[in-house]
């Protein structure tokens, strides 16, 4: 089709062709189609399986009816039939609190680390950010047994725990809370710890100076002059701790035990050996519902910066 | 906090005391000794790695000395910390707080003395106002020229009424025209507040526009302080001579009433003090004659000439010696004329 130059509007020279940057936008889409193909297949659709799935009641058999009510949400709530019980609402409070407390010990732990790191020469410095992501190589699952056997009872930290009466004389460190908080830990602090040493890494010490020079004590040369520097870092490190937290199920399976049961494990057990889908469906909504939830209230406390 | 500017006092004598500074192997300062009066304005200039950046630091406290002392009105600063000195710097980079607006920034250090609250709206907005930057006051850093920066950094640091500023190459992220101005409203504005202003340059011209005194630097050395004028018309040392403006250096064996050089005897205005050496003279001294001067002269020929608007540059043979001269028609490549070198422009440099 002929069109005047006028009606082209801006125009742009892209190998040697003569356009508009409308049209090169348009024909640019197209890349997008294998990204929206997979979004849509494997995102959005088993996204609204899910939810419609949340709605639906389990068969005799671990079979799907599709009778539309909201039962699983009211069992989600608490209500059984032996009336209320707190049982899934702690579940879901505590797998919230035990992401958050996961998430605090990580940034308290990498930010000195990820400063130090920074600061050594460049030849070491990569020596060090290697031994932080090494671990990284083995899985997740593997890495969770080691703790198992570190935390059991013929193992120094359970003796040392022994001997100061924290655990009974031959007991064993898992499982526990503080067990599954050590695996989320070291889960997680290469992902609090490779943001925060590029955004560390790169810090503009000249602000550090202005600080000083314009009378600030310490801690207000910290809050001004450094930590702003690192937020960016800072906050790519907290969704990439909290959002897997939430949903970790192998490492409070194996270190928590039976008492200590997070969401991830209610959805893992609907899924498996309960084989009620609408249910696990029902819970796993309420899951993706509290972390929105939780990176809310931090976007807000972030106040002007741009967090998600 | 135990020494805050006060108030009322401006413009401090500073007196750098035989300091040192070494950075492992390399010595960055071989002590320096300087005396900077009250509400001058001061530059230390030289070539960059010649120290004068770390003595800037010094005086601010960003970084210690590894001898020698600071005193700033008899009160000895040198191991201060830099939130404890009443003095303020404009960095390079102005680091400006990212995160704060302008007005934010401004009564930062306002802020950390902890000011009452009408005290700091005060200051601040007079810090707006000499600076104009009224208009901006609500803007982030990044929403701001490289110019705009430049003078909130300058607000933020003279509203705490330091008793000295320290610029530490505040111009050299401007471009040639706007940092002309600024050079001037710079010098307006120490001479209306009778501050006392160090300034750090490699830049000899900005040197001569702005400053009271010069402190010339080479390898962690002072090599000559003193006046623009007195710096550029009678440098003591090659060096000096050759980075303050350009300079013709004529080498040399002392004989009776004056100097043995290449193309004959010259004439000088004083006895060097050695046997053999250099003087030097300015471009723009050099005087071209059409008929052989009666002292001092030298049969020339013109082997490059450039047409520079303001004035005309042009090297003659032999000794590739330049001149600078205003509208000469004589100036022409392969022209032969007469150039005389008066004695009183000659100037003998120290070996």
């Amino acid at each position: 089709m002929q069109t005047t130059p006028s009606s082209l509007g801006r125009l742009v020279v892209w190998f040697g062709e003569l356009t508009t940057p409308g049209r090169l936008y348009r024909r640019g889409l197209w890349f997008l189609l294998p990204a929206v193909i997979w979004i849509l297949g494997l995102l959005v659709i088993p996204g609204l399986a899910l939810v419609a799935l949340s709605f639906a009641e389990r068969g005799q058999y671990g079979d799907v009816l599709w009778n539309w009510n909201l039962e699983n949400y009211s069992r989600l709530l608490g209500y059984g039939i032996f009336g209320w019980s707190p049982d899934t609402i702690l579940i879901l409070l505590r797998s919230l609190w035990v992401a958050f407390v996961t998430t605090v010990i990580c940034v308290v732990l990498a930010y000195p680390l990820a400063f130090f790191i920074a600061t050594q020469p460049p030849r070491t410095r990569y020596l060090w950010l290697a031994l932080v992501i090494i671990p990284f190589w083995t899985n997740l699952v593997i890495r969770t047994y080691a703790w198992q056997m570190l935390l059991s009872p013929e193992f120094p930290f359970a003796k040392v725990a022994q001997v100061l009466g924290l655990i009974p004389a031959d007991g064993a460190l898992y499982p526990s809370a503080f067990a599954v908080y050590i695996g989320m830990v070291t889960a997680f602090l290469p992902f609090v710890v490779m943001p925060l040493f590029s955004s560390v890494e790169r810090l503009d010490w000249s602000l550090v100076e202005a600080a000083q020079d314009l009378y600030s004590s310490r801690v207000r040369t910290f809050f001004q002059g450094i930590w702003p520097q690192t937020l960016p870092g800072l906050t790519v490190g907290i969704i990439l701790t909290f959002i897997p937290a939430m949903g970790m199920f192998v490492i409070p399976d194996l270190l928590g035990g039976a008492k200590y049961l997070l969401v991830g494990n209610l959805i893992q057990q609907q899924f498996y050996s309960s084989r009620d889908y609408p249910y696990g469906a029902a819970v796993s909504l309420g899951l993706m519902i509290l972390t929105l939830f939780g990176l809310a209230i931090y976007r807000r406390r972030g106040q002007g910066v741009e967090l998600v | 906090m135990t020494v805050v500017a006060d108030a009322k006092q401006v413009g401090g004598t500073l007196s750098v005391e035989r300091v040192v500074k070494r950075f492992g192997e390399a010595t960055a300062l071989g002590g320096v000794s300087l005396e900077i009066k009250a509400g001058e304005f001061f530059t230390l200039l030289g070539p960059s790695g010649c120290g004068k950046t770390t003595l800037l630091r010094i005086i601010a406290g960003l970084e210690l000395p590894d001898q020698g002392r600071i005193v700033l009105l008899g009160k000895d600063l040198t191991g201060l910390p830099a939130n404890q000195r009443p003095v303020n710097t404009v960095f390079q980079s102005y680091a400006l707080f990212p995160h704060l607006s302008v007005y934010e920034n401004i009564a930062f250090g306002l802020r950390s003395r902890r000011m009452a609250p009408a005290e700091v709206e005060r200051r601040v907005k007079y810090g707006l106002e000499i600076l104009q930057l009224e208009k901006f006051a609500a803007r982030l850093p990044h929403q701001l020229s490289g110019g705009q920066k430049q003078r909130v950094a300058l607000a933020r640091a003279l509203v705490n009424e330091p008793q000295v500023l320290l610029l530490d190459e505040p111009m050299s992220a401007l471009d040639a025209k706007l940092r002309a101005e600024v050079q001037i409203q710079l010098r307006r504005l120490q001479q209306q507040l009778g501050l006392t202003f160090i300034l750090v340059t490699h830049d000899q011209d900005e040197a001569m526009a702005v400053s009271d005194r010069i402190a010339l630097m080479r390898v962690g050395h002072l090599e000559q302080s003193g006046t623009p004028d007195e710096v550029y018309e009678h440098p003591r040392t090659r060096f000096a001579a050759e980075f303050l403006g350009a300079a013709n250096l004529l080498r040399g064996k002392r004989v009776p009433g004056g100097l043995e050089v290449s193309f004959g005897r010259l004439i000088l205005p004083q006895t060097p003090a050695w046997e053999e050496g250099s003087v030097a003279i300015r471009p723009e001294r050099v005087q071209l004659r059409d008929t052989e001067p009666r002292q001092n002269g030298l049969r020339v020929r013109v082997r490059e000439a450039v047409y520079r608007g303001a004035y005309q540059e042009a090297w003659l043979e032999p000794c590739d010696l330049r001149i600078r001269t205003g509208p000469h028609p004589a100036l022409r490549v392969g022209q032969e004329l007469w150039a005389e070198l008066p004695p009183q422009a000659l100037v003998v440099l120290e070996e």
